[in-house]
């Protein structure tokens, strides 16, 4: 009896340190993930593509920009999943605050572009329209 | 003495207990009647359930997306300077017959660098001045929210342009044989009937606007400017301009640096006219019932009195 809680304390403790550490290696990653790891070198974005063609995003070229990870994978801290695995395509009525894929995309890369002055803000600039093509 | 009897029961006939009883039946009719339920007179503020959109201004960058699904879900022809040519924001632009949702550019005195972009259409009021002073009843708002038109028994009077608050509905001047009035219909029959957003609130790449119903929309834009007071304007345009309107708009400048009228009275337009025109019916029934009562009494009290001269006669 007593040899079963001393090891259930054990585990508990154990289990405790395990969590702490798990959360503050996070923040380390978050503190230093631009040069820790880097993520896949170019994303092709075409979940949603409508009118526009895809867009061949370089996920190397902002990992190098970019402060850390959190300037654009802003939630959950730590957890750098992709856009949508959270923002649902089309936009869920159900979450007004929540912007849907398409609007969390363009948020995104208009909205830090325009900030820093520098990077394309214009359609065409990142996507050629579909029917140009044809 | 038969003839003379037969005189007081012609004036028994209209006494003027009887006379005042007539009259005011008339005036409870009138005023109770189906006259009441007239455009104008009675009241629509429309169903709780009612959809909305609300726009953010913070977010939008002026790509005119959503005037290019407006045209097309409408079949309005294309226009002269194409969708994504920008050089349209040089001047400011309205609704026009063939352009229902025109974007213009206003500069943001807090950042030079981004203009802010305001889409203008119909505001799709709670209570439509449009649906009011319209004689045929062409307007009428729906219990979506969507304020829509019905071309078929328009008249042309144009009492609706004069009379909306916003400037919206244009007149198709450039058509002589069956001249419209055009304005935004909120995408009724082909989205909102449906639940489905309006075309344009699809096409933005920004998702500057959010389609919902209107109680949500505005509990969700003060939660914005709660969160952000920096960032918003404390005002909510379109919650009780003109007595509410189904579309809303949040901003982080001024609304009357954007070109919004900002002079529009709280008050719904129609109340202005609702009392004068709830008169009317009861007018137009009771001053001839009032003449008519008045001329039957006058002529009863004639031959009375020429029948008495007569019998004095005899």
């Amino acid at each position: 009896m007593k040899r079963t809680t001393l090891t259930l304390v054990l585990v508990g403790v154990i289990l405790l340190f395990v969590i702490a550490y798990t959360y503050s290696s996070e923040k380390n990653v978050l503190a230093t993930a631009a040069t820790q790891t880097k993520g896949p070198e170019t994303i092709v974005l075409e979940k949603i593509t409508n009118k526009y063609e895809p867009v061949s995003f370089s996920h190397e070229m902002h990992t190098g920009v970019a402060e850390n990870c959190a300037q654009c994978h802003h939630t959950p801290p730590g957890e750098n999943i992709a856009c949508s695995e959270c923002h649902g395509a089309p936009f869920d009525p159900t979450e007004l605050n929540k912007p849907g894929l398409k609007g969390a995309y363009h948020r995104q890369c208009i909205g830090c572009h325009k900030d820093a002055e520098s990077g394309p803000t214009g359609c065409t600039d990142c996507h050629a329209k579909k029917s140009e093509k044809k | 003495m038969g003839k003379k009897e037969e005189g007081k029961d012609r004036r028994i006939k209209i006494t003027r207990r009887g006379f005042l009883k007539a009259t005011a039946a008339t005036g409870g009719i009138s005023l109770f009647s189906k006259a009441n339920s007239v455009v104008g007179v009675e009241k629509f503020t429309g169903a709780p359930d009612r959809y909305g959109v609300l726009t953010d201004l913070s977010l939008c960058v002026g790509c005119r997306s959503c005037e290019a699904a407006c045209n097309e879900i409408n079949n309005l022809p294309q226009p002269k300077v194409p969708f994504d040519d920008q050089s349209v924001f040089e001047e400011g632009r309205r609704p026009e017959p063939n352009s229902w949702t025109p974007v213009n550019r206003f500069s943001n005195p807090q950042d030079k660098n981004k203009p802010i972009f305001v889409k203008r259409q119909c505001m799709h009021c709670d209570e439509p001045a449009c649906a009011a002073a319209c004689l045929v009843g062409a307007f009428k708002k729906t219990p979506e929210g969507a304020v829509i038109y019905n071309e078929d028994v328009c008249i042309g009077c144009r009492y609706c342009i004069a009379a909306c608050p916003f400037y919206v509905p244009a007149y198709d001047y450039a058509s002589p044989l069956y001249p419209k009035v055009r304005k935004c219909i909120l995408c009724y029959e082909k989205k909102v009937k449906k639940g489905e957003p309006p075309a344009c609130v699809e096409a933005c790449p920004m998702e500057v606007m959010t389609f919902a119903k209107r109680k949500d929309l505005i509990k969700l834009a003060h939660k914005k400017i709660l969160e952000k007071p920096d960032k918003y304007v404390d005002h909510i345009y379109g919650e009780h301009e003109a007595g509410g309107t189904s579309w809303m708009y949040i901003s982080p400048v001024p609304f009357e640096k954007l070109g919004f009228i900002t002079d529009v009275s709280t008050t719904p337009y129609p109340e202005f006219a609702r009392g004068f025109l709830s008169a009317v019916p009861m007018v137009l029934i009771l001053w001839p019932a009032l003449l008519i009562g008045f001329y039957m009494w006058s002529s009863s009290r004639e031959e009375i009195f020429k029948e008495e001269r007569r019998d004095d006669h005899d």
